[in-house]
C-alpha cells in the first residue's frame, strides 16, 4: 500500500519537476464544492509547474475545472468550495499555508489576475483613475501627481488611446475591449511576476480577442512575467502559450509544449479536441465532434474519466487510477494506451 | 474612441449629472422635480414655522372655539380656540424629524449589519439573520406599540421603537445585494489587489449596494410620518399640548360633524408631505436604477 503511494508521489514530482526555475508549482491540487445533496470534485489531483517567464495554458470544456484551478492559485475559492488537498508553491512559498496578511501581499503585488468579463470586473462607481490609483497606493503612499503619471503610463502600456483624457471616465464609458485593457493595466500596476488570466478573451469579439492576446504576449515578454492562461479555445492557446495542460472532468489529461500537443497529441481527448476545430491548410469534409457529453461531476465514471466517450476504450480503461505518465521528454499523457 | 455603451454614469455620480443636465428636469423626470419642490417647501416651512405662524400654536382662546375658517383664522380654530393653521405649521419640524430620523437610524444599522452579514456569511450571518427572524416574528405595529408602552410615550421613544422595528428591512435588503455583489468579478479583482476586507466592503461593495436601501428609505419616510401620526392619534406619540398632525386629527375627530376643519387640514398636511417624499423616492429610483441597470 505504502509502496503505491510513494510511487504515486514520484510520478507527481516527475510531472511537476524540481527545477529551480519554476515560478509556480501546483502539486496534487484537489478542490471540492460541498452542496447540500452532493459533493462536486471540481479539481481532482492536478499538478503542473509554470516556469519563470513562461506562458502556460490550461484548456478544457466548461466544467473541466480549469477556472477553479486558476482561482485556487490565488486562493480565491469561497464556500461552499474548499481546497482540501495539495500544495501550491509560488517561488518556494506555499500559498495555501500563507496567513491572510502574507496572502494579501502576494495578491496584487506578485500575482495578479485578469478576469473573464470586463463588464463586471471593474467597479461601476469608481473612475478608472481611482481604480488604478487604488492599487498603486496599496504598494505605498505616493503623491497624486506621481500616481496620475503612472496611471497614464500604464494605460499607454496597454495601448489605450488618449489615456490622459480617459482617466477620469467611468467603466461604462469604455467599450468591452478597452475595459479589458483597463483591467490588464490594473493587474499590471504593481508589476506582478505571475499573471493569471481567466478566459480573458471569452467576452470580447474575435478582432478584439486578437488584439488582447497580442497585447498579453507582448507585455509578458516585456515585463518578464509568468502567465497562466485559462481558456476553452485551442486557437487562443496556439497563439499565446508555450506549454499546455488539457483538462477534463477535474483532471489533467495531457500536458506538453504547444507545438507537440498540436502536432502529436497522445491522449484521445486531446485528439478529439484537435479534430473538432477547423484548421488552416487542411481540407476536411466535416469537423468531428467528440461524441457524448462531459460527465456529471457529482457522479464521475470510474477508471479513466474519458472512457465513456473514448473510441479506444477497452475494459482496462474502466477501472483503476489514471495518472499522468511520461511519453516523451516534457510530454505527459494520462492515457494508458500507446495509440500511435 | 467613442463609448459604445450609453453615457450614463451610475449611483451618486448619475444623480449629480442628472441634476446638472441642461434640459428641463421637470420634463425628463417630473417625479424627481416635483418631489424636490414639495419636500423643499415642506422643509422651508419646518425651518420657518415659528415666523410663518400667525398665532402661538398653544395659545388658547376659549371664547373662540371651533371657529370655521375665516380671515383671522385661515383654517379655523380647534376645541380650545387654538389656530389650526399655526398648529399645522408648528407641527411640521416635529413630524419631519420623526419621519427622517426613524429612517436614518434603521438605515445605518441595517447597512452595517447587512454588509457584515452578507460579506462574511457563515456563523456571523446566521446570528444576525436569526436576530432578524426574532424581530420579524412580531407584527410591526404590535411591536412598536408594545415598545412605546414600555418606554413611555414621546418623540425620542417613537424613533427608538421604529428603529428597533425596522432596521431588519434594511439589513435584509443590503444583505441580499451584498450576496450578489460579492460574487461579481470586481470584488474578486479587488481581493486580487490585496485590499483588506474593510476596504473592499466600504469602497467596492457599499456604494454599489446602498442604492436600493436608500430608495426604500425615501419611501419609508412617508410611511414613518404616517406612523408617527398614527401613534400620535393613539396618544403614544408627542404629548399635548405640543402640536402634532396625528394627534390633531385624533383630537378633532370628536367634532368632525360640527367642525370638520380641525381634523381635515392636518390630514392634508400629512398627505402633502407623504406625497412629496413618495415622488422624491420615485424620481430618485428612476435616476439611480436606470444608471445601475446599464452597467
Amino acid at each position: 500500500m505504502s509502496g503505491e503511494v510513494v510511487q504515486q508521489e514520484d510520478r507527481i514530482i516527475d510531472v511537476v519537476g524540481s527545477s529551480k526555475e519554476d515560478l509556480l508549482r501546483v502539486k496534487d491540487l484537489k478542490v471540492r464544492f460541498k452542496l447540500p445533496r452532493s459533493t462536486v470534485k471540481a479539481v481532482d489531483g492536478v499538478s503542473f509547474a509554470v516556469r519563470e517567464r513562461e506562458s502556460f495554458g490550461i484548456v478544457g470544456e466548461s466544467g473541466s475545472g480549469k477556472t477553479v484551478t486558476c482561482r485556487s492559485i490565488a486562493r480565491l475559492i469561497h464556500p461552499p468550495g474548499e481546497i482540501y488537498n495539495g500544495t501550491i508553491s509560488y517561488n518556494g512559498r506555499d500559498i495555501l499555508a500563507m496567513s491572510d496578511q502574507e496572502l494579501s501581499q502576494v495578491r496584487g503585488g506578485e500575482i495578479a489576475m485578469i478576469f473573464q468579463d470586463p463588464m463586471t470586473a471593474l467597479n461601476p462607481v469608481l473612475t478608472v483613475r481611482e481604480q488604478i490609483q487604488e492599487t498603486l497606493e496599496e504598494e505605498g503612499a505616493i503623491g497624486r501627481e506621481e500616481a496620475t503619471e503612472r496611471a497614464v503610463r500604464l494605460l499607454e502600456l496597454v495601448g489605450m488611446p488618449a489615456p490622459k483624457q480617459r482617466l477620469s471616465e467611468y467603466p461604462h464609458q469604455f467599450s468591452g475591449g478597452m475595459r479589458q485593457r483597463v483591467m490588464i493595466a490594473i493587474a499590471l500596476s504593481r508589476m506582478p511576476r505571475l499573471l493569471l488570466a481567466d478566459e480573458p478573451t471569452t467576452a470580447v469579439d474575435v478582432t478584439i480577442q486578437d488584439q488582447i492576446l497580442k497585447l498579453l504576449v507582448r507585455l509578458q515578454g516585456e515585463l518578464g512575467m509568468g502567465l497562466v492562461l485559462v481558456t476553452h479555445d485551442l486557437g487562443v492557446i496556439a497563439q499565446t502559450c508555450d506549454r499546455v495542460a488539457v483538462m477534463y472532468a477535474g483532471r489533467v489529461m495531457e500536458m506538453a509544449d504547444t507545438v507537440t500537443l498540436f502536432k502529436d497529441p497522445h491522449h484521445p481527448y486531446s485528439m478529439g479536441l484537435m479534430n473538432s476545430v477547423p484548421r488552416k491548410r487542411e481540407v476536411r469534409d466535416r469537423l468531428e465532434p467528440i461524441p457524448g457529453n462531459p460527465p456529471d461531476m457529482t457522479d464521475l465514471p470510474t477508471g479513466c474519466r474519458f472512457h465513456p466517450r473514448c473510441g479506444f476504450a477497452t475494459d482496462e480503461c474502466r477501472e483503476g487510477h489514471f495518472d499522468l505518465r511520461k511519453v516523451a521528454p516534457d510530454h505527459y499523457s494520462a492515457c494508458i494506451k500507446d495509440l500511435r | 474612441m467613442t463609448a459604445l455603451t450609453a453615457d450614463k454614469p451610475t449611483g451618486i455620480a448619475g444623480l449629480w449629472q442628472s441634476l446638472n443636465r441642461k434640459d428641463r428636469l421637470w420634463r425628463r423626470n417630473p417625479s424627481l422635480f416635483y418631489g424636490i419642490v414639495v419636500v423643499g417647501l415642506v422643509m422651508l416651512v419646518a425651518i420657518f414655522s415659528r415666523q410663518l405662524a400667525p398665532y402661538d400654536p398653544v395659545e388658547q382662546d376659549l371664547r373662540n372655539i371651533l371657529a370655521p375658517p375665516s380671515r383671522e383664522h385661515l383654517l379655523g380654530t380647534d376645541n380650545y380656540g387654538r389656530d389650526v393653521f399655526s398648529r399645522i405649521l408648528c407641527a411640521t419640524p416635529l413630524d419631519l424629524t420623526v419621519g427622517v430620523l426613524s429612517v436614518v437610524f434603521p438605515l445605518l444599522i441595517g447597512i452595517v449589519v447587512g454588509m457584515i452579514s452578507g460579506y462574511y456569511g457563515g456563523v456571523i450571518d446566521n446570528i444576525f439573520m436569526r436576530l432578524v427572524d426574532v424581530v420579524v416574528a412580531f407584527p410591526f405595529m404590535v411591536l412598536i406599540i408594545a415598545m412605546i408602552t414600555v418606554l413611555g410615550p414621546g418623540l425620542m421613544n417613537v424613533i427608538v421603537a421604529v428603529t428597533i422595528g425596522s432596521w431588519i428591512i434594511y439589513a435584509r435588503i443590503v444583505r441580499g445585494q451584498v450576496l450578489v455583489a460579492k460574487k461579481l468579478e470586481y470584488v474578486m479583482a479587488a481581493k486580487m489587489s490585496g485590499f483588506s476586507d474593510m476596504r473592499i466592503m466600504m469602497r467596492h461593495i457599499m456604494p454599489n449596494v446602498v442604492t436600493t436601501a436608500v430608495l426604500f428609505g425615501a419611501l419609508d419616510v412617508a410611511l414613518d410620518i404616517l406612523l408617527a401620526a398614527t401613534l400620535g392619534f393613539l396618544g403614544l406619540g408627542v404629548q399635548p399640548p405640543r402640536p402634532e398632525w396625528g394627534a390633531m386629527i385624533a383630537e378633532g375627530r370628536t367634532f368632525l360633524v360640527q367642525a370638520w376643519w380641525v381634523s381635515t387640514f392636518p390630514g392634508f398636511a400629512i398627505v402633502i408631505t407623504g406625497g412629496g417624499f413618495t415622488l422624491l423616492a420615485d424620481g430618485l429610483a428612476d435616476v439611480l436604477r436606470t444608471s445601475t441597470r446599464e452597467v
